[in-house]
C-alpha cells in the first residue's frame, strides 16, 4: 500500500472563456464550450472519489480574475464538500489569476479544505498522523508578485514526514507565462521539498522525476487553439521510500487540435476536400471519443491557391466540415479555415523582372528587411489600431516587425498574383 | 530575339503546318476570320513560355498531330536556335543550340527571352485591339492609359479592389462596414457584463437579510402555539353549546313519555296495511260470484239449424266446386261458338284439296318423312336437268359468238397481209449483208494503201527538191565577205610592217589568220560535181512501187465487191453507206410481211378450233333435252302410283303436301273442342244433383233448371251451415269455463279469512283489541323512541369536541360553568392577534421566497459565461478584421511606392519615346507628352500649344496614344532587357487611313529594334503595311 495518494491539478480557470475563437459556434458546440472547464473540473473530482486518493492539491488559479464568478466559486466549494464527505482532503493555494485581494463570495469551505494564506504554511494531510506527509502553501496576495515565493520555502519543512510544496509560479523563466514568482529549479531543489506541486505553466512538463519532483500538470481543460492535445491531472503515489510515481489522468472534455496541411501535390478541389476530411476523422480518432475543437491551416504553394483565396471559398469548406462532422456527441468544429498557402507566383523570379510587377516584388524584400521602413508601414496602419473607435480593443494589438513583414508578403503576394498572372484570368 | 520560323505539329486546327517567316522586319499574318491567327498567337506563347494551365486555353490538336510544335529563334548575334515543346506526360522542352541539344534548356530560353514571362509579354510585347478599344472606351478613369505605360493595365482594377476590399471592413466615417458593427456589439456586450459583476455584492446583503428573517420567524412560531392553544380550547365550548342545550332537554322531556315493552315495530303502517288487504279480498271474491252466474246462462242457450251440421261433408263438397261452376256457367257459350268456326275451317281446307277428300281419306294420306324424301329427290333431279338444259345452251350461244370472233379476226390479218411479198428473202438479204461488210473492209484497204502511196511520194518529191537546193547553194560562195577577209589579212600584215616592234607579230599573225579563214571558206564554199542518187531515194522508190501495186489490188477488190452489191464504178463511203441503209429497208420490209403472215395463219389455226368446240356443244344440248324427258315420265308414273292428278308437278306438289297437313292440323283442333264443350255440360249437371236434395231437406226453394237460383241456393245452404257452427262453438265454451270460475271462488273466501287473523293478532301485540286504541298507543311509543335517539346524537357530538368518558363529564360541567357571550368575545381578541402574527410570517416567508430566488438566480447565472464567450469571439474577429485591412493597407502603400518608383526611375524613359511615336502617328499634330510625378496622368500638347488630358482627345486619338505609350514601354524595356518580337493584333482597324499608315510606319520604325508580327483579317491592311513598313506578307489561309 502507497504511503501517500493525491491528485495535482492546477490552472483550472473555472468559467472563463475559452479564446481565439473567430466564429460563433453553433448551441451544441456552445454549450459544450461554455461547461467544459467545470466539466473537466467534475471529472477531477470524480477521478479522486474513484481512485480514494489521500488528497487533491490545486496549485492556483482556480478561478480567472474578473471572471471569477459565483458559479464558478459555488460550483468549486460543492466539489471539495463532495471530497470532505468521502473522507478526501483538499489543498488549495492562489495564484495571479485569482489572488487573495480578489473579490469573493461568502462561502465556507468543508472542514477538510486548506486554503493557503499569505504566508507558506504547513498542514499536515493526515491530522492524525502529522508526521506522515505535510503540504507547505502560500497563495499569491495580489496579482502581480514578482517574488521568489520558494524561498520562503526554505527551512519549513519537517524531516520524517513526506513534504510537498504547493506554489504557482514561473519556474526557469517560461517565456511564454508571465513571470510571477520567478525561481529556478535549484531554488525549489534547495527548499527541502520532497514534491513540488507547481502551477502557473499550462503545458503539463516534469521539470525533475525524483529528489524533488518537479511537476506542473498543465492545466486540465485547454481553452486556447494553442492549448492542444491531452489536458489533465497528476495522480501521484508515494510509496513508503518516499518514491514518486506520476500517472497522468486526462480530464478534459473538448480538445483542441490544430489541423495542418501543404495544399503542394494536391489536384483539385474535391482531393482537397477529401484531405481536409480525413484529417478531421484522424482528430476525432485520437481524441478518444471527446469532441475537437480545430482550426484548420492550409499551407504550400499550388494551383489551389487561387480558388482558396476566393471570398467565399473558406467559409464554404468550413461550413462543410463542420456539417459533416456535427455528431451529437463526438463532433468536431473548426472554429478557423486559415489560408496560408502562397500564390504560384515565384517571388524571387519576380523579383528578376524588369517591369512593374518586378519593381514592386524588389521593393517588397527592400521594405521587409528594414526596420526604419516598418516603422512607417506601422504608421500608417494606426488610423485604425490607435486613432479610431476601435482602439480600446485593439491598441496592444498594433503588429510587430515580424507581423508586419508577414502581413507584407501577404499584401505582395496579392498584388503579384493580379499583376503577374493575369493570363490565367483573361 | 527573332522568330524565324514556326512549325505547328498538332495546334489547334493547325497539323504539320510550316511557316517559314523572311529576313524583313516586319511580318503580317494575313488570313480571314478564324484562319488561325489566334491560334498562331497562343502557339507563339504556348512554345515560348509553356502550355497553360487552365483547360480552355488549350488548343488542341483536332487536325492530328503531337500537340506542340517548334520555334526558330534567332539570338542578338544571329545564332540559330530550335525551340521544341510538346504537351503530354513524354512531352517537355528542348532547345537546339547551334552547339547542340542544349542540356538546361530552360536556361537556355530564358536567356534567348531575357527571363520574360508570359504576363510579361502579354502586358509590354503584345497587345490587341479589344485592348485598344477597351483603354479608349474607359475614358480612361480608371487610369487605364495611364498604366499601359507602366506595363501593368491591370493596376487600375487591382488598386479599385483593394479600395472595395478595404471599404468594406473599415472606413474612418463608416458605421456599416464590420469593425463598426464588431465595436458596437462588443460595446454593449461590456455594459451587460459590469452590470453582472455588481452581483456579488448583492449576493452577500441578501444572504444576510435571510439570515435575520429566518430568527424572525422561529420568535413567532412559539406565540402561535400559545394562541392556537386556547383559541382551540374556547371554540371547542362554543361549537358544544347547542348540543349541551339540546341535551338537556331530551332529558327533561323522556321523564314525562310511558315505555311500552315489546311493542310492534312500524305499527300504525302495519296495521293500516292489514286494513286495506281485507278490503280487497272482499271485492275478489263478489267479482267471481258474478262470472260465474254469466257463465251457467251461456252453457244452456239454443243453436238454430243445428240440424244442417249433419250434412257438413255434403255442403262442404258444394262449396268446394262453388267457383267451378260459376267458371263452367260463364265460358260454355264462348266454346260452343269456337267450335263452330273451327269445324267451318276444316270444311274450306277438305274443299281446297279437291273432290273425293273426307276425314278418312285425310287420316290415311301417306305424308310421312318418305315421301318428303322422295318429293326431295325429284326436286333436285328436276333442277340439275334445267340447269344442264340451261348450261348447255349458254355453253352453244358462248362458243357460236367466239367463233364469229375468229372468223373476224382471220379476215382482219388477211387483209392486212401486203399483196406482193418483199424484194429480197432472207438468204439474199445474208448475202448481200456479207458483200457489204467486205466492201467496207476493202474500201479501208484501199484507202490506207492510196495513202501510203501519196506518202511515199511526197517523200520522194521532197527528196529531189532538198538534192536540186543542195547543189544551188553550194555553187555560190559568199564572195564580198572572202574579199573583205583577204584584205583585212593584208591590211594587218601591213600595218604590223609599218608599225614595227611589238605590233609587228600581231599584225602579221592577225593578218594570215584572215586570209586562211578567207581561203577556207572559198574551198568549201565551190560547187561539188555530179552524184549518183542518194540510197534512201532509191529506197523511197522501191516502197512506192511496191505500194502503188498493193493500192492497185485493193482497188480492184474493191470494185469486184461493189458489183456484187449492185453499185457502178469505184464505191465510196457514202455510196456503202446507202447501201447499207437499201439493205436495212429491205430487212424491215421482210420482217414486217413475215409478222403479217404468221398472223393470218395464227387466226386460220383458232378459227378451226373454235368450230371443234361449236360442233361438241350442239351435241351436249341435245343430251341435256333427252334426259328432261326421261326424268318428266317417270315423275307422271310416280303420281299415278299415289292417285294423285298427274297435272301435279314436283314444285306444287310441295304446295299440295302443305294443304293436306294444313286440313289435317283443322281436323285435329275441332276435335279437341267438341272434347271441351262436352266436359262442361258434364260438370254443371253435376253439381245441380248435388244441390238439388239438400235444397229440399232443408226448405230452401229451388228450380232445377234455373242456373242463377241453384248458385244462390248452393251459397244459402253454405251460410246458414257456419252461422250454426260459431253458436254450437261458445255453447261449448261456456260450459268448460263454468268450472273453473268456481274454483276461483273459493280461493277468495279462504284469503279473506287468513286477513282478518293476521289483523287481530297484531292488535293483541299493541295491548289493544280496537284499531283507535292501538293508534294512539303506538304515537306515545314513537315519541319516545324519537327522544332517545337526539339525546344520543347529542351525546355524540359533544363527545367529538371534549373526548369519551371523564374527558366528557369534565367538558359538561366546563360548559355548565361557562358564559356564552364571555366565550364569544375572548375569541375574536384571540382570532385578531393570530391574524397579526400570521401577516407578519407571510411577508417575512414572501420576502425570504423572494431571496432564495435572487441567490438561486445568483448561484446559477451563467449569462457573463456566455457573454465572456462572446466578447472573446468578437475580439478574435476584431483582430482578424484589423489584419486584413492591414494587409490590404500595406498592399496599396506597396503599391503606391512602386508606382512612385517607377514614376521616378523608369517612365521619363518611355515617355520620351511614347512622345516620338505619338507625334509621328498623328502626323506632328500633337507634339509633347507629359506624365507629372505623383499625378497618375498623362497630358498631351497639340501643335497649338494646348494642353490636352487623354479624356479630351477623340477615341481614335486616345488609341494612339496608348499605342505610342506601349511602343515607349517597348523602347523602354529594351534598352534593359531582351528585346523580344511585338505581336499586334488588328490594333489598326479604328484609324483613319492617314494615321493607320502613319502607325504603320511607326511599327517600321519600332521593327528597328524589335522584330514585328502582324495580325489581320483585313487585306487593306496587310497592304497597307507592305507598302508603308516593308513588310512581308503571310497568308495562313493557304496551306504551307
Amino acid at each position: 500500500m502507497a504511503r501517500l495518494r493525491f491528485v495535482h491539478a492546477a490552472d483550472l480557470h473555472l468559467d472563463s472563456p475559452f479564446q481565439g475563437i473567430r466564429s460563433e459556434a453553433p448551441g451544441y458546440v456552445a454549450e459544450t464550450l461554455h461547461r467544459a472547464t467545470f466539466d473537466a473540473y467534475e471529472n477531477i473530482i470524480g477521478l479522486c472519489l474513484d481512485e480514494r486518493v489521500d488528497a487533491l492539491l490545486v496549485a492556483g488559479d482556480v478561478y480567472d480574475g474578473a471572471d471569477r464568478s459565483l458559479r464558478a466559486q459555488l460550483k468549486f466549494v460543492d466539489g471539495l464538500a463532495r471530497l470532505d464527505k468521502a473522507g478526501i482532503r483538499s489543498f488549495i493555494c492562489h495564484g495571479n489569476h485569482d489572488s487573495l485581494d480578489g473579490w469573493e463570495a461568502r462561502l465556507d469551505l468543508p472542514g477538510g479544505c486548506v486554503r493557503f494564506g499569505p504566508e507558506v504554511e504547513a498542514e499536515p494531510v493526515f491530522p492524525g498522523d502529522p508526521e506522515r506527509a505535510a503540504v507547505y502553501g502560500i497563495s499569491y496576495p495580489r496579482r502581480e508578485v514578482r517574488e521568489n515565493l520558494s524561498l520562503r520555502f526554505r527551512g519549513a519543512a519537517s524531516s520524517g514526514a513526506f513534504n510537498i510544496g504547493l506554489l504557482h509560479a514561473n519556474v526557469g523563466g517560461n517565456p511564454n507565462h508571465e513571470s510571477y514568482a520567478p525561481c529556478t529549479v535549484a531554488d525549489l531543489e534547495d527548499a527541502g521539498m520532497d514534491y513540488w506541486a507547481l502551477g502557473h505553466v499550462h503545458t503539463r512538463q516534469t521539470l525533475r522525476e525524483q529528489g524533488p519532483a518537479i511537476v506542473y500538470p498543465g492545466n486540465p481543460q485547454g481553452r486556447h487553439p494553442n492549448e492542444t492535445g491531452a489536458r489533465g491531472v497528476y495522480l501521484v503515489e508515494v510509496d513508503d521510500y518516499g518514491a514518486v510515481r506520476l500517472d497522468f489522468r486526462a480530464v478534459d472534455v473538448v480538445r483542441w487540435e490544430a489541423l495542418s496541411l501543404d495544399i503542394s501535390g494536391l489536384g483539385g478541389e474535391q482531393e482537397l476536400l477529401n484531405e481536409i476530411n480525413s484529417l478531421a476523422d484522424s482528430a476525432l480518432e485520437a481524441a478518444g471519443g471527446r469532441p475537437v475543437m480545430a482550426r484548420l491551416a492550409l499551407t504550400g504553394r499550388g494551383p489551389l491557391h487561387r480558388w482558396l483565396r476566393r471570398a467565399d471559398t473558406a467559409a464554404t469548406i468550413l461550413e462543410q466540415l463542420n456539417d459533416r462532422c456535427a455528431n451529437a456527441h463526438t463532433w468536431l468544429w473548426c472554429e478557423r479555415f486559415q489560408v496560408g498557402t502562397a500564390s504560384p507566383v515565384d517571388r524571387e523570379q519576380a523579383a528578376r523582372r524588369e517591369d512593374f510587377a518586378g519593381d514592386l516584388a524588389r521593393l517588397g524584400g527592400e521594405l521587409r528587411e528594414n526596420p526604419g521602413a516598418l516603422a512607417e508601414l506601422r504608421e500608417s496602419l494606426r488610423a485604425l489600431y490607435v486613432n479610431s473607435n476601435a482602439a480600446p480593443y485593439l491598441r496592444n494589438y498594433l503588429p510587430s516587425d515580424e507581423e508586419l513583414a508577414e502581413l507584407l508578403s501577404a499584401a505582395e503576394d496579392e498584388c503579384l498574383v493580379s499583376l503577374v498572372n493575369e493570363e490565367d484570368e483573361a | 530575339m527573332r522568330i524565324e520560323k514556326l512549325y505547328l505539329d498538332g495546334f489547334g486546327h493547325f497539323h504539320q503546318r510550316s511557316i517559314g517567316l523572311v529576313s524583313g522586319p516586319v511580318t503580317v499574318f494575313y488570313g480571314p476570320n478564324e484562319a488561325g491567327k489566334s491560334t498562331l498567337l497562343a502557339f507563339i506563347r504556348a512554345i515560348l513560355f509553356g502550355f497553360p494551365s487552365r483547360f480552355n486555353s488549350h488548343h488542341p490538336p483536332l487536325a492530328g498531330g503531337r500537340h506542340g510544335g517548334r520555334i526558330t529563334l534567332s539570338d542578338s548575334v544571329g545564332a540559330i536556335y530550335g525551340v521544341e515543346r510538346y504537351a503530354g506526360a513524354r512531352g517537355g522542352l528542348n532547345v537546339a543550340t547551334p552547339d547542340g541539344p542544349a542540356s538546361n534548356a530552360e536556361a537556355v530560353l530564358q536567356r534567348l527571352t531575357g527571363n520574360a514571362t508570359p504576363d510579361l509579354f502579354r502586358n509590354v510585347f503584345a497587345f490587341s485591339l479589344d485592348e485598344l478599344q477597351a483603354a479608349a472606351s474607359l475614358n480612361d478613369s480608371s487610369g487605364t492609359i495611364y498604366s499601359a505605360g507602366q506595363g501593368a493595365p491591370g493596376l487600375p482594377a487591382l488598386m479599385k479592389s483593394l479600395s472595395d476590399h478595404k471599404g468594406q471592413i473599415y472606413l474612418s466615417r463608416g458605421n456599416n462596414q464590420e469593425v463598426p458593427r464588431l465595436l458596437n456589439t462588443l460595446r454593449d456586450i461590456d455594459a451587460q457584463l459590469r452590470a453582472i459583476e455588481g452581483n456579488a455584492v448583492r449576493y452577500g446583503a441578501i444572504t444576510a437579510r435571510k439570515s435575520e428573517i429566518d430568527s424572525a420567524l422561529q420568535g413567532g412560531d412559539a406565540e402561535l402555539s400559545v394562541l392556537n392553544a386556547r383559541l382551540h380550547e374556547i371554540s371547542s365550548l362554543l361549537a358544544g353549546w347547542d348540543d349541551w342545550l339540546a341535551l338537556s332537554n331530551c332529558e327533561t322531556q323522556l321523564q314525562d313519555v310511558p315505555r311500552y315493552v315489546d311493542f310492534p315495530e312500524n305499527p300504525v303502517p302495519r296495521l293500516e296495511n292489514l286494513e286495506a288487504q281485507i278490503r280487497q279480498a272482499r271485492e275478489d271474491r263478489d267479482e267471481a260470484a258474478e262470472q260465474l252466474r254469466r257463465a251457467e246462462e251461456a252453457s244452456e242457450v239454443d243453436i238454430p239449424g243445428e240440424n244442417l251440421l249433419d250434412d257438413v261433408g255434403s255442403i262442404e263438397a258444394i262449396r268446394r266446386a262453388r267457383g267451378s261452376f260459376d267458371n263452367s256457367v260463364r265460358d260454355l257459350p264462348e266454346r260452343r261458338a269456337e267450335l263452330r268456326g273451327m269445324e267451318a275451317d276444316f270444311a274450306k281446307n277438305l274443299a281446297d284439296l279437291g273432290h273425293g277428300w273426307g276425314e278418312t281419306e285425310l287420316q290415311s294420306f301417306d305424308t310421312s318423312l318418305v315421301v318428303r324424301n322422295q318429293l326431295e329427290r325429284w326436286k333436285q333431279r328436276t333442277t340439275e336437268s334445267r340447269e344442264r338444259a340451261k348450261q348447255a345452251q349458254f355453253q352453244l350461244d358462248q362458243e357460236r359468238r367466239t367463233l364469229l370472233d375468229h372468223e373476224s379476226e382471220t379476215q382482219e390479218a388477211r387483209e392486212k397481209l401486203p399483196s406482193e411479198p418483199p424484194p429480197l428473202d432472207a438468204a439474199a438479204l445474208t448475202e448481200r449483208q456479207d458483200g457489204l461488210r467486205a466492201a467496207r473492209g476493202q474500201l479501208g484497204e484501199y484507202e490506207r494503201q492510196r495513202q501510203n502511196h501519196e506518202n511515199l511520194r511526197g517523200q520522194l518529191n521532197a527528196l529531189s527538191a532538198s538534192r536540186e537546193t543542195q547543189e544551188r547553194a553550194s555553187g555560190r560562195p559568199n564572195v564580198p565577205l572572202l574579199i573583205l577577209m583577204g584584205l583585212a589579212g593584208v591590211v594587218l600584215i601591213i600595218a604590223g610592217l609599218m608599225v614595227g616592234g611589238r605590233a609587228l607579230p600581231l599584225g602579221i599573225a592577225g593578218g594570215l589568220v584572215l586570209l586562211a579563214a578567207a581561203a577556207g571558206l572559198w574551198y568549201m564554199g565551190r560547187p561539188s560535181p555530179s552524184a549518183p542518187p542518194s540510197p534512201m531515194a532509191s529506197a523511197l522508190g522501191r516502197q512506192n512501187a511496191e505500194t502503188e501495186t498493193a493500192e492497185e489490188t485493193a482497188r480492184l477488190s474493191l470494185m469486184e465487191s461493189a458489183a456484187a452489191l449492185g453499185l457502178d464504178g469505184q464505191p465510196t463511203t457514202a455510196a456503202l453507206e446507202s447501201a447499207d441503209a437499201h439493205l436495212e429497208s429491205a430487212r424491215n420490209a421482210l420482217d414486217a410481211w413475215n409478222a403479217a403472215n404468221a398472223r393470218v395463219e395464227e387466226s386460220a389455226r383458232w378459227e378451226k378450233l373454235q368450230k371443234q368446240r361449236l360442233e361438241e356443244a350442239v351435241r351436249e344440248q341435245e343430251a341435256a333435252k333427252v334426259s328432261a324427258q326421261e326424268a318428266q315420265q317417270e315423275w307422271r308414273q310416280w303420281l299415278r302410283e299415289r292417285e294423285l292428278d298427274e297435272t301435279i308437278t314436283v314444285d306444287t306438289m310441295t304446295t299440295f303436301l302443305a294443304r293436306v297437313e294444313a286440313a289435317r292440323t283443322s281436323l285435329a283442333e275441332a276435335s279437341r273442342m267438341r272434347d271441351r264443350v262436352a266436359a262442361i255440360e258434364h260438370d254443371i249437371e253435376e253439381f245441380r244433383e248435388q244441390v238439388e236434395p239438400l235444397s229440399i231437406n232443408h226448405g230452401i226453394p229451388l228450380d232445377p233448371e234455373d242456373r242463377r237460383q241453384l248458385a244462390d241456393a248452393a251459397d244459402g245452404l253454405i251460410k246458414r251451415l257456419e252461422e250454426a257452427r260459431d253458436c254450437h262453438a261458445i255453447r261449448q265454451r261456456a260450459k268448460e269455463q263454468k268450472e273453473e270460475i268456481q274454483r276461483l271462488l273459493d280461493r277468495q273466501e279462504q284469503r279473506l279469512q287468513l286477513v282478518e287473523q293476521e289483523l287481530a293478532a297484531l292488535l293483541g301485540a299493541g295491548g289493544a283489541d280496537d284499531p283507535e286504541v292501538f293508534r294512539l298507543r303506538a304515537r306515545q311509543h314513537g315519541e319516545r323512541l324519537n327522544l332517545e335517539r337526539e339525546r344520543g346524537q347529542r351525546i355524540r357530538s359533544l363527545e367529538r369536541l371534549s373526548g369519551p368518558g371523564d374527558r366528557l363529564d369534565a367538558f359538561r360541567e366546563s360548559l355548565a360553568a361557562s358564559d356564552r357571550n364571555g366565550l364569544d368575545q375572548e375569541s375574536g381578541h384571540l382570532s385578531e392577534r393570530l391574524a397579526e402574527v400570521d401577516s407578519r410570517r407571510n411577508s417575512q416567508r414572501e420576502e425570504r421566497g423572494g431571496i432564495d430566488n435572487e441567490l438561486a438566480q445568483l448561484m446559477g447565472e451563467e449569462e457573463s459565461s456566455r457573454l465572456r464567450i462572446h466578447c472573446n469571439t468578437l475580439l478574435e474577429q476584431l483582430q482578424e478584421h484589423a489584419r486584413e485591412w492591414s494587409r490590404l493597407t500595406l498592399a496599396e502603400v506597396l503599391l503606391e511606392k512602386t508606382r512612385q518608383k517607377f514614376e521616378r526611375e523608369r517612365q521619363p524613359s518611355v515617355i520620351q519615346h511614347a512622345q516620338g511615336y505619338f507625334s509621328n502617328i498623328t502626323g506632328q499634330r500633337y507634339s509633347r507628352l507629359y506624365a507629372p510625378i505623383g499625378e497618375q496622368s498623362i497630358t498631351v500638347t497639340d501643335f497649338t500649344g494646348a494642353s490636352k488630358q487623354p479624356a479630351e482627345l477623340s477615341r481614335g486619338t486616345r488609341e494612339q496614344l496608348y499605342l505610342a505609350l506601349r511602343f515607349g514601354l517597348i523602347r523602354e524595356f529594351g534598352d534593359h532587357s531582351e528585346r523580344l518580337p511585338v505581336v499586334v493584333d488588328e490594333a489598326l482597324v479604328n484609324f483613319d487611313p492617314g494615321r493607320a499608315r502613319l502607325a504603320a510606319e511607326s511599327f517600321a520604325e519600332l521593327s528597328q529594334t524589335n522584330q514585328v508580327l502582324v495580325f489581320t483579317c483585313h487585306p487593306a491592311t496587310a497592304d497597307m503595311f507592305a507598302e508603308a513598313a516593308g513588310a512581308q506578307v503571310v497568308d495562313i489561309s493557304l496551306g504551307s
